[in-house]
């Protein structure tokens, strides 16, 4: 919800939404290697998003043109039967819970309703050390692997779903 | 400042010599240039002789003889005002409380031979190492607007040069030139930043922790006095001195039209031998370096050439970690990258691995220094350290 406070007035909104939103990543639009940008080009386009509007999206992926030989990719109707899988799982966990997803999962929870087995904690702490990571962004990538979790029907949190968690949240644009 | 009390010294102690204060203080002179100081210098035969005639008023016919006459008024001021400067304590204070080295020409410790006849006649320096300037000089300088790449492989030049016993000379600029200080200095290596700017002034502001290490591992320098703030024009000025305090100069990453270009060819000029390491055709920042090379700049293709170029042997020999096995998801990771950047997209459908199996080999390849992660690609790095 969007709470909107006033001096005489409250104003509450419904908001529950997923935002959805791309960019170049820089101003040609080409992207490596034919971009022809400079650095401070680059660099001045960049700003125009800041970090902590970005530090919100919780995937973050650099999309490149087609290859000639890239493989067919799986049909929508496949992905989409492994999402609702997912989804269902996670409405399941959270019956006991006003929340239905794991994004929604608050920050102090997280730790107890997303824990990690041993190697996961070592991964979990690797990425915790040597990655510029704000507090939202580490409770962040914990909610994204447990929904990679989620679509690979697995039971725990596994290394490499933190670590691809971690790869999907990459320093674009 | 001493702080012993001495009732007859009233004027501020320094404990340089006669000439060297004398040097110091007319560089401090409000606009002084390089080539005023030059000619003063020359007409007065040496920095004592020339403070004490600018000092009794002598400036007055040094800056207005030969002068157009609508330009007289102005000239006037400026010798007024240097002949306040030199009399005044203030200026003695400034130099007795930054402590400068001060480097005459044709004196001992003045590092440029004296075969060109735009070096500069004074140098001011300061910093902990002043051993820095006995050691064989290599500069290393590029665009500010380096590339993941450029960045690293300036920062691995530094280090090459660092663990050779070579001083690194730059600009202190944002880019290649902080880069490869950076590297020296991690390398525990020593450096040389030549200022565009007086010496108390920190330019770029971004850059005031890495002026603070050059301090502290080497020497800052500058041909301009106190207080003189950046301007556009002085930066090609000042990277004659680059070129010239450099037995050779390497250029990491250059646009066509850029400050590393004016070092270069000034460096070409003065008969320093110029290393310019290649790079795409698709990149602006190798443009400058490529054209270089087209004009017979020596290309740089692994960072120990330079130490060759030397005449020197690299120092330990760096620790090349094993590459990772062809087979292993790693090595096939880091095959598909093909030495240029890729998504983790594309690496999954070039090496049909699952989308997670390819995000633990890139995490570990970053981890291991194979790859660089920036901008939502994956940047294989030459050669791990």
């Amino acid at each position: 919800v969007i709470r909107i406070s006033r001096q005489h007035t409250t104003l509450t909104f419904p908001a529950s939404f997923q935002l959805v939103a791309s960019t170049n990543p820089c101003p040609c639009g080409l992207g490596e290697p034919e971009c022809r940008c400079s650095e401070a080009q680059r660099a001045r386009y960049r700003r125009r998003l800041s970090a902590p509007f970005l530090d919100r999206f919780d995937v973050r992926v650099r999309v490149t043109a087609p290859e000639p030989r890239d493989p067919r990719g799986e049909s929508s109707a496949d992905v989409r039967a492994r999402v609702l899988a997912a989804v269902n799982r996670q409405r399941q966990r959270y019956a006991d819970w006003p929340w239905s997803q794991n994004a929604h999962v608050p920050a102090g929870a997280v730790d107890r309703l997303l824990p990690l087995g041993r190697d996961a904690d070592c991964t979990w702490r690797d990425l915790i050390a040597d990655r510029l990571l704000t507090g939202r962004g580490a409770a962040r990538i914990r909610r994204v692997a447990r929904t990679l979790a989620d679509i690979d029907d697995a039971a725990h949190i596994t290394p490499a779903h933190l670590e691809s968690a971690a790869v999907l949240r990459s320093d674009v644009p | 400042v001493s702080d012993r009390r001495e009732p007859e010294a009233t004027r501020p102690v320094t404990r340089l010599e006669p000439a060297e204060l004398s040097a110091a203080l007319l560089v401090c002179l409000p606009d002084m240039t390089p080539a005023r100081l030059r000619l003063l210098l020359t007409r007065f035969r040496g920095p004592t002789r020339a403070l004490a005639a600018v000092q009794g008023g002598a400036a007055r016919d040094f800056l207005c003889d030969g002068a157009p006459p609508e330009d007289i008024p102005n000239r006037l001021a400026r010798a007024r005002a240097w002949e306040l400067a030199a009399n005044d304590d203030a200026l003695l204070a400034t130099i007795a409380q930054r402590r400068p080295h001060v480097l005459i020409a044709d004196r001992p410790r003045y590092p440029i031979p004296d075969d060109v006849p735009s070096r500069p006649a004074v140098l001011l320096a300061e910093g902990a190492a002043p051993h820095a300037i006995e050691r064989p000089r290599v500069a290393v300088v590029g665009t500010r607007a380096a590339t993941p790449h450029g960045l690293a492989d300036a920062r691995e030049v530094g280090a090459v040069l660092a663990e050779a016993g070579i001083t690194v000379v730059s600009g202190m600029a944002i880019g290649i030139d902080g880069a490869a200080h950076d590297g020296a200095l991690e390398a525990g290596g020593t450096a040389i930043g030549v200022l565009a700017t007086g010496l108390d002034v920190v330019y770029p502001r971004r850059h005031v922790a890495l002026f603070e290490r050059v301090r502290r591992a080497g020497l800052l320098m500058s041909e301009l006095g106190y207080g003189v703030q950046p301007r556009p024009g002085a930066f090609p000025v000042r990277n004659r001195i680059i070129a010239l305090l450099a037995d050779v100069v390497v250029v990491v990453e250059a646009t066509v039209r850029g400050g590393a270009r004016i070092t270069a060819d000034r460096a070409l000029e003065f008969g320093r031998p110029v290393l310019a390491m290649p790079g795409s055709r698709r990149t602006p920042a190798a443009e400058g370096t490529n054209a270089l090379i087209a004009d017979g700049a020596h290309p740089l293709l692994d960072p120990s050439d330079v130490v060759l170029a030397l005449g020197l042997t690299p120092g330990a020999r760096r620790v090349r970690r094993p590459a990772p096995s062809p087979g292993s998801d790693v090595g096939r990771v880091l095959a598909a990258c093909g030495g240029e950047p890729a998504s983790v997209d594309q690496l999954a459908s070039r090496t049909g691995l699952a989308p997670d199996a390819v995000a633990v080999a890139v995490r570990a390849l970053e981890r291991d220094g194979w790859i660089e992660r920036a901008r939502g690609l994956c940047w294989p790095r030459e050669a791990p350290m």
